[in-house]
Parts: structure tokens; sequence; C-alpha cells
């Protein structure tokens, strides 16, 4: 009783920070709350003449193409290493570039970072474009290249699948690294210059400082951004594996994910229903993960645990 | 005075009958895509047409032209989400997706009532093509549905250097000469040893396997096909037929001797844009009346088609782009009338088709259309997929083709060999989770295989082991079935 | 002390710095020049960094209808700072709320914040909410509010910085002195949080930017509000079809000479041009944020 009334009482103080929250919570509840309920379309089949609601229930029929083929493993097992191999390398390197950034004394750091962010303005397609220009067969730069320089044979890259992992985790950091290095900028920019100038004083070396100053302080920050990576780990960034890759069938076997089989199987079909399977699929994972995810920081972190 | 009052109220009773009536006049909305989406001149278009559909059948029109590469996303979510739309063409979306999704309504009954003018103009046994369960579903267009298969296109500058009397071969239409493929492997020989730095054929991926085998992708897919079309209704696999098996050896024999760029498999250049550019002398096509005009303006190259195996009707052809009206549409009889409007009158049809007179196309003194003055490719205001305008036989004849095309086609079409199973369509929704399987390994492998780029025996061989991992047996067998129960209603064989 | 240890870092981090700089750069440059490279010459060659025959065909293609080309720049800019500026608002006002110790009910708004994060209700029923309840196709509103005014992700990144570098002292003094929860959001913690506000407002700007998708979906009718990106997505296409489906000769050789291939480059570059000149004026936050935290913490 006495609890209630306290509870009672914080949230009438707090009225302000409610009113305050208010329009964000209203735009999520229209964007992403209200149609929500639509999820139901993966477990219906759907037929326009009786609409979402009044379409018949398929169960998890809807379900099964994603597991009853000899090619779930390799989807599934693309996915899931390229997302880990993505966290942990674009994280590393976008670190290690927003404290360099961070300690850099010259002026020139501010053109630096405007220049690594720009990957992350181009497109997919002019991305594949530009891709190709590197490794095409007959005029790609690399295989002229090798050709002059050592008389070597044409590589035909688009056919050759062992190059591919490290293609596509170089694109990635290329893409992404100027962008995820801001968040870790602006944090580390908020950090009370004081630890740093304590440890001046003395004496630890600039590695010392990054390890047991800066890392430390970051940690919550990488926390938070590693499991809401964690939570799209059934995801794929489509324009990286279809269009970088060419669509190219020699490489599906390293080129393969969730996103890119759901798209070539449902492209000619149309199949909603069946695509809201996918996706629903690819959140419940996605939740699972995070939820434990989340679990395992708060009996370590509880201060760095999302919820 | 007394007849005065009762004049002007008559008068005013008139009025606001006609303003009631011009109120109510109902609006049909008119689906359709095209290359780029709603053109500049939409407004000016759709006011022109809705003044002729107003006038003749008291209705209005309203057009929704869609970006062809949004189109298959945005028709499904404005079916879905029951936005106002009355007529569409199921191009892309797949006609009998479009039955089975409860997209399309059952004309049988509209048809008979106001479509009259639709049942007299199109040939009765593609009408008779697009029943699904006993009701038509949708209607096909006037134009070419069959399909000259395997047309290998290859630049007059380069034959001559070889010195090949392509001239004196040509047929009856001045453009095209028909001959056997050992001709094309000598011609090609011929070509490589002339100029070895280019390439002798720029192939085309999308188009590659349907001009390099004959045979009938029942069901529009590639798992289970008919291999002899106009005689048997035994679904069998593709890609275990000698004739595929053939064709890929040539390719890879071809794709050795260095006649195909090493990059053929990513380039993204169409094979036109290449031969422009000088890399490649032949491209393979498929071919109908008119191919030859098609290929010399993206390429800018004079050409020949070389014709290498038979004009064909497939049994998707017919329904691949038919105009459906919207079940959930409220004014399905003003909808059917409309179409009939657009399949019959000359002015409603060309207005779709060209647009308007004098201000996007205009009429030569020898009676073809063309660009109105000022008007040209890059800066025209309306432009329209025309072979998806539902009759563009009463369009005219734009300039720079025969005066007779619309002739030439209807014969073409009657000459082909036409597919036994014309007009079935496969619901393949209870093998969908093969057919998406079977999507992704068929997407692996066919490019290589069919452009020579991989030893063809043994990929073919892993390709069909994949294949049956993936469930064609199953998807096969569904197909037959469904192919017998169609025939049995159809009392053929 | 470490003067050495901080030379030698200082000058390893401008190597890595300028190994990274030309990583990003060169591939640009490489667009810039496919853009300025005669079309045939590109087939011919593929990509070179020094154009072999030069050309601004792509450039005259896309600027020969100007006033088209003018204003969907306008309405870019116009949806890029709008959107970006309620974006902004909404989003730290949330993040505020979900940062503040003790308040009754924070897990569960920060579970329902996140949970938009892994959910959403797929697109069929997003665009049926969106034009059928809100009536928002064919208006400008179709380009600002679907998926892009508010994200989660932006809205997590703040909280968590509000959480963690603004000190509690801070704002417990501020109410000592009697400063309303509104003020001491405004006054104290927004300043302080500079840096991570100009980041979102540089990752809303860019999302809003290069958004194309909701122009793509929403404006089938009302192609005079396309931004940019829809527009120049849409020449692309214009060009294509005329090249591929020509299906007459035409005299003028209009369509021969469209510059089919170096247009997606120029395309690119035009693109992103105006984000190249407005970067610096973000980036200048980054560096107020740091002053303002050093005097204040």
């Amino acid at each position: 009783m006495k609890k209630k009334n306290k509870t009672l009482r914080m949230m009438i103080r707090n009225i302000p920070i409610y009113v305050m929250a208010l329009p964000g919570l209203i735009y999520l509840f229209i964007n992403n709350y209200m149609p929500l309920p639509g999820l139901v379309l993966a477990f219906k089949n759907y037929n326009a003449r009786k609409g979402i609601w009044g379409s018949p229930w398929a169960g998890l029929s809807n379900f099964t193409y994603l597991f009853a083929t000899s090619d779930a493993y390799v989807i599934t097992r693309n996915t899931i290493l390229y997302n880990l191999a993505f966290i942990v390398i674009n994280t590393v390197l976008s670190i290690a570039v927003a404290i360099i950034l961070s300690e850099l004394k010259n002026k020139i750091k501010n053109f630096y970072q405007s220049v690594i962010l720009l990957p992350h303005l181009i497109s997919a397609v002019i991305i594949s474009y530009i891709v190709f220009a590197f490794l095409s067969t007959e005029s790609g730069f690399i295989n002229n290249t090798m050709r002059r320089l050592f008389n070597a044979e044409p590589i035909a890259w688009y056919a050759e699948k062992k190059y591919w992992p490290f293609i596509l985790v170089f694109v990635s950091a290329w893409k992404s690294v100027g962008y995820q290095c801001i968040i870790y900028l602006a944090t580390l920019l908020g950090f009370d210059r004081s630890y740093y100038e304590a440890a001046d004083l003395d004496g630890a070396t600039v590695w010392q400082q990054i390890r047991l100053i800066t890392l430390p302080l970051l940690r919550p920050t990488i926390i938070m951004l590693t499991m809401m990576a964690v939570g799209r780990i059934f995801y794929s960034d489509f324009g990286l594996f279809y269009q970088v890759p060419q669509n190219s069938g020699a490489l599906f076997p390293v080129t393969n994910t969730i996103d890119t089989y759901v798209y070539r199987g449902l492209l000619e079909a149309g199949n909603i229903s069946m695509s809201a399977a996918a996706g629903f699929y690819q959140s419940i994972v996605g939740f699972i993960l995070v939820l434990g995810a989340n679990l395992l920081v708060r009996k370590f972190d509880r201060d760095s645990a999302l919820f | 005075m007394k007849n005065l009052v009762i004049a002007i109220l008559c008068l005013l009773m008139v009025l606001s009958m006609t303003s009631i009536a011009f109120a109510d006049m109902p609006t049909v909305v008119m689906a359709y895509p095209t290359w780029t989406g709603r053109p500049a001149g939409e407004d000016r278009i759709q006011a022109r047409l809705s003044a002729i559909t107003e006038e003749k059948l008291g209705v209005k029109l309203e057009m929704e032209i869609l970006d062809y590469g949004s189109w298959n996303q945005s028709m499904t979510l404005m079916l879905a989400s029951g936005e106002k739309i009355d007529i569409f063409n199921t191009l892309g979306l797949g006609y009998s997706n479009c039955v089975n999704k409860g997209y399309a309504l059952e004309l049988d009954e509209l048809l008979a009532n106001y479509g009259q003018g639709i049942l007299e103009t199109i040939n009765p046994a593609y009408i008779e093509a697009c029943r699904i369960d006993g009701q038509v579903f949708g209607l096909p267009q006037q134009r070419d549905i069959a399909q000259g298969k395997g047309a290998y296109v290859i630049a007059t500058k380069y034959l001559d250097e070889i010195g090949y009397d392509w001239k004196s071969k040509l047929d009856a239409d001045g453009e095209s000469i028909y001959c056997e493929l050992d001709e094309i492997k000598d011609i090609f020989a011929k070509l490589h040893d002339a100029e070895p730095s280019k390439f002798v054929l720029c192939p085309n991926k999308g188009t590659q396997l349907n001009n390099t085998v004959f045979f009938d992708d029942i069901g529009n897919d590639y798992f289970g096909v008919l291999m002899d079309p106009a005689n048997s209704l035994t679904v069998s696999n593709l890609f275990e037929s000698e004739d595929f098996l053939n064709a890929c050896k040539m390719f890879y024999d071809w794709n050795q001797m260095g006649y195909i760029s090493k990059d053929a498999l990513t380039d993204s250049n169409t094979p036109q844009q290449n031969m422009k550019a000088g890399l490649g002398m032949s491209t393979l096509a498929a071919y109908k009346p008119g191919t030859k005009m098609e290929q010399v303006a993206q390429s800018g190259l004079d050409v020949v088609v070389f014709k290498t195996m038979g004009v064909f009707t497939k049994s998707a052809a017919v329904t691949s782009m038919n105009w459906a009206l919207n079940s959930n549409t409220d004014v399905a009889e003003e909808a059917m009338k409309v179409l009939n409007l657009l399949y019959t009158d000359a002015e409603a049809a060309t207005l779709l088709a060209w647009g308007e007179e004098g201000v996007d196309y205009k009429v030569t003194d020898d009676g073809f259309l063309t660009y109105a003055d000022g008007i040209d490719a890059s800066n025209q205001q309306y432009s329209t997929l025309n072979f998806l305008m539902p009759n563009q036989y009463l369009t005219g004849v734009w300039e720079g083709n025969p005066k007779d095309i619309y002739e030439q086609t209807e014969k073409f079409n009657d000459d082909s060999v036409k597919s036994l199973a014309m007009g079935f369509t496969f619901d393949n929704s209870a093998v969908m989770a093969e057919y998406t399987a079977l999507t992704n390994v068929y997407n692996e492998y066919i490019n290589q295989i069919i452009l020579g780029f991989v030893e063809p025996e043994s990929a073919i061989a892993e390709m069909n082991n994949k294949l049956y991992a993936a469930g064609l047996e199953r998807y096969m067998n569904a197909k037959q079935d469904a192919l017998n129960a169609w025939a049995a209603v159809k009392g053929i064989k | 002390m470490n003067t050495n240890d901080k030379k030698a870092f200082q000058i390893i981090g401008h190597i890595v710095m300028i190994i990274l700089t030309l990583l990003a750069m060169l591939p640009l440059i490489l667009i810039l020049m496919a853009s300025l490279t005669d079309d045939t010459a590109l087939i011919q060659d593929g990509y070179r960094f020094v154009p072999r025959v030069f050309s601004t065909a792509a450039y005259e293609y896309i600027f020969s209808s100007s006033d088209t080309v003018l204003r969907a720049y306008g309405i870019s800019i116009v949806l890029t700072i709008c959107g970006t500026m309620i974006s902004v608002v909404i989003t730290t006002m949330l993040a505020y709320a979900l940062a503040k110790k003790n308040l009754p009910g924070k897990g569960l708004l920060n579970f329902l914040v996140f949970f938009t994060m892994l959910f959403n209700g797929g697109l069929v029923p997003t665009y049926m909410n969106y034009t059928n309840v809100f009536g928002l196709k064919n208006t400008f509103w179709a380009l600002m509010i679907p998926n892009l005014l508010m994200n989660a992700f932006n809205v997590m990144m703040v909280k968590s910085y509000f959480a963690s570098s603004v000190p509690d002292e801070i704002v417990e003094a501020a109410f000592i002195d009697g400063a309303t929860e509104f003020q001491t959001f405004y006054r104290i913690c927004l300043p302080l949080a500079k840096p991570i506000i100009a980041t979102i407002a540089l990752f809303v700007g860019i999302a809003y930017w290069n958004d194309w998708n909701n122009g793509y979906i929403y404006l089938t009718k009302r192609t005079d509000l396309f931004s940019i990106q829809n527009l120049l997505n849409r020449m692309i296409k214009n060009i294509q079809a005329l090249q591929q489906n020509a299906n007459v000769v035409n005299t003028d050789s209009a369509i021969a000479s469209m510059p089919a291939v170096s247009i997606r480059m120029a395309i690119a570059v035009v693109g992103i041009l105006p984000v190249i000149i407005i970067y610096p004026f973000i980036q200048k936050n980054f560096v107020k944020g740091i002053t303002l935290g050093g005097v204040k913490g």
C-alpha cells in the first residue's frame, strides 16, 4: 500500500517527463505498433477477396520453405557467420578509428573524418559497379595490374568463391567503419578529460590510457551497439550479398543468405504470406538472442543492460 | 407568366438532374506499368480519354501509371490494401497468381453483357486459353503472342568482312535468313578468325536458355517442361534432355574458343550496348516481325537476323499480360464497358497508346505515326508499352516499321507451332517450398552452364542432383497431375 | 613524461588515417572520372582513373531539365531539414525520459522502444496503415513520416549518452536552483549531449537525403513531389528504357547518344555532392560538445 502510493507520487511528479516522451511514443505507436497485427499474415493463406483477417489460417505452412531445403544450413550459416564477422571486425575498427581521431591534434582530422564517411553515402548498386571495376576478368584493375607486373593469368573473381568471404568483409568494413566510428567518437568526446590529465601526470602511456580509461568508459556503448546488432543477426544487407557479387551463381555457397534466398524464391510468386513468414522468423530469432544476451549482461553489468 | 415559371422550373430541374448525374458519374481507375512510371503528360491524356468515356459511356476514367521496377510491389500493395483500382494488367504479377490470390474478378457474365466488342475482336481460342477452372479472369491483347526462338543477330559489316553473301539468302521479309546451326558455327569461326580481338557473341543472360533449347516452360517455370509441346503433354526434366546438353556443349566450345567475353556472367551492359561499342559482333535473341528494326535502333548497326528455330506459341504466352478487373471493384460493369471501348474504339486506343495528335505524335504524309514537331525520344511527355495496350492494331503504325506490321504479326501468330497446353496455368502454392528451393538451385547453376563457363556434363549432373534433392520429383509430379486434370476438362488427348 | 610515446602515436595515427582516407577516396574519384568519360569508351575499357575520352554528356543530360532538378533538390533539402529537426526533437525528448533515473514504468517503456527494432508489421500492413488510416499517399508527408521520422536505434544511443555522460550532480544542482524538468533538459542536458545529437542529426539527415523508397511507394501520382533521389532514379530508368526498348529507328539518333552507363556514376556524384558540402558544418558541433563538456564537467 505504502509502496503503491510512493510510485503514484513519483508518477505524478514525473508528469512532465511523460509528456516529453509522448511525441516519440505516439510515433512509434503509429509507425511500428499499428501495423504490427499484420504479422498475422505469416500464419494465413492470404486471399484478397477475404482480406487479411478473413483469409484462412495456414498454421506454420508458410514457414516450411525456410527449412525444407538442402540450402537451409548454408543460408543460415552464411547469415550468422557474416554478421558475427561484421560485428567483431567493424566494431574493433570503428573503435580504433574513433580513438585515433579523438587523439589526433592536427585539424586535418576533420578532413579524415569526412572522407571516411563518404562510402556510406553510396548506394549498393554503385558499389557493385566499383567492385566490378576492380574485379572484372577482362578489364579489371587487379587483373590488369597483375598481368602487367607479373604476366599473371587473369583470375575469374566472380567464379572463385574462396575469395568472397574476404571481399565481402572488406566491402562491409569499407562501407560502414566511417559511419559507425562517429557514434564512438561522439561518446569519446563526452568523457571527462580530467581522467586523462591525471593519467598523464602519473606517466601513463597512450596505450595504457586507452586500455585503462577509454575502453572501460566505452564499454556500455559497445555492449549496447553489439546487442542491437545481435538482434538483427538473421538479417543481411541485401545489396551487399546480392548486388555486389553480381548475383553470380558460382558464388552462392558463400553469398546466399536468408534474405537473398527468400528474394530469389519469391520474386516471381509475390507471395506476401511467405515473405511475412520469413520476416517473422528473422525477428523472432533476433528477439530470443537479444533477450538471452540481455540476461547475461544483466548478470555481469546491470547498468549496461538494455532493459 | 405561369408558363414562364413552369419553363424555368423545368429548366432548373433538368439542370439539377444533369448536375446530379454528373456528380454521380462513376469513376473507373485503370492501372498499368510503363518503364518510367507516371509520364509528364498523364493528366492531359487522362482528361482527353475521360472526355471520351464520359461522352460514350457516362464513366470517368482515371489512370494509375506505375514504374515497371516497382510495379509488382506497388500493385500488390494497392490490391491488398483495397485502394481504388478497377482495371489492372497482370504483367509481372502472374495471371494465375492473380486468380489464386483472389485479385482478379470472374469476367464471363460481364463479357457477355458489356464486352461483346472484345469477344468480336479477340481470337476466341485465346479467350478460351484464359479460362481457369471454367471462368475467364483476364483478357489478352492484340499483339505478337508467338515467339521465334534462337535468332542470331549478326552485324552486316562483319559479315561483309568475311565475304559472306547474306543479301542473296534473305527471306521474303528482306531482313532475315532461315538457316541451320551448323551454318552459324561456320560463320562464327570465320568471324573469330577475321576479328580475333572482338567477341563473336554477346549473349543475353536472361533469354539465353529460351533461345537455345526448344521447349515449353509450362506453368512459367523451368521445373518440369514439355519437350515436345506440339504433340505430347508429358512433363519432363529440361536439364536431363539431350537438347539442353547439346546446347550447353556448343556454348562451352564457343566459350573455350574465346567467342564470348569472360565477363559475360556479370556484365551489366546490354548486348546491344556492347555491339555498339565495337566489343562484339552478334547477339542471340528472339524474333518477331519488326525484330530487325529493334536491333538496329538499339545497337546502331545494320544487322541480319539468322533464324535457327521455329516460331512457337507457348502455353503461357497468351495469358502473360492479361487485362483483369479487381475483385474488389465497385464498378465492375463500368470497368468492363471501358475495357470494351479500349479494345474497339480507334480514337480511344490511339490516345491511350500514343497520346494526343499534334502534341505527342503526328501523322506523316504516308500515313505513319511519328513524333510531333519539337518532340523526340528524350523529351516526350507520354509513352507506353504499346504491346501491353488492349488493341494496338487500331492505333496506326509508327514510322520505320512496315505498313502491314500488324497483319504480319497476326500471320506470325497463326503460323506458329502451338503448344498443346496453351492456356494451362499451374497453381504451385501447394509446392511453394520446393519451388523456392528449386529457383535457388536454378539460379546457382544456369548461367554458368548455359553460357559455357563450366564443363557441361559434370556441371549438369551436379545441378540435377541438387534439383532432385530440392524436390524436383515432387514438383514435376504436382505439375503433371495438374496438367492431366486440365487436359481432361479441355478434352485434349 | 611520455612525449616520445605521444609523438609516435600521432605519427602512426596519421599514417593509419591517410591509408583509410585513400581507401575511401579512390573509389569515389573513380566514380567521378567514370561520370566524365564517354559512354562508348566506358563500355570498351571499363572504368579508368584517367578518362580516355572525356565527356560531360551525363551531366548535360541530368541538367537538361534543370527546373525539375532544382525543384527536386529543393524538396530534398526541405525534407531533410524539417525531418531531421523534428526527428532530433522527439528522439532526444524520448531518450531523456528513458534515461531518467527512478522513472516508474521505465523498464516497460525501454522494452516498448527496443521491441520496434526487432519486429515490424511488414510492408503491406505499414502501407495500408499509412494510406487507408492516415491518407498519406501522394502527399509530401509520405516522404517524411513512414519509417524515417524516428527510430529506436537513435533513441537508445541518445539515452545511453544521457545516462553515461550527463553527470547526475549537475541535474540535481539544477533542480535545487529551481529549474523545471524541461528547463533542465533544455538548458543543461541538451548542450552536454551535443556530440551525440550531432551524430543522430547526421544519421537522420543522411537517411532522409538518401531515401527513395518512400517516394517510390507512396508518390505514384504526385511525381512533382519527387525528391532528388527519386528523380535521379527515374532518369536512369528513362534512359535505359529508351535504349533497351527502342523499337523504331530514330533519325536524329537522340537515343543512340544518351549516356546510359556514365549517367549512373554522374547520378551518384550529383546525389553525394550536397552532403559533402554540408558535412563540415555538422562537424563543428562535435568540437563544441567537448568544450562545453569540459567546462561543466
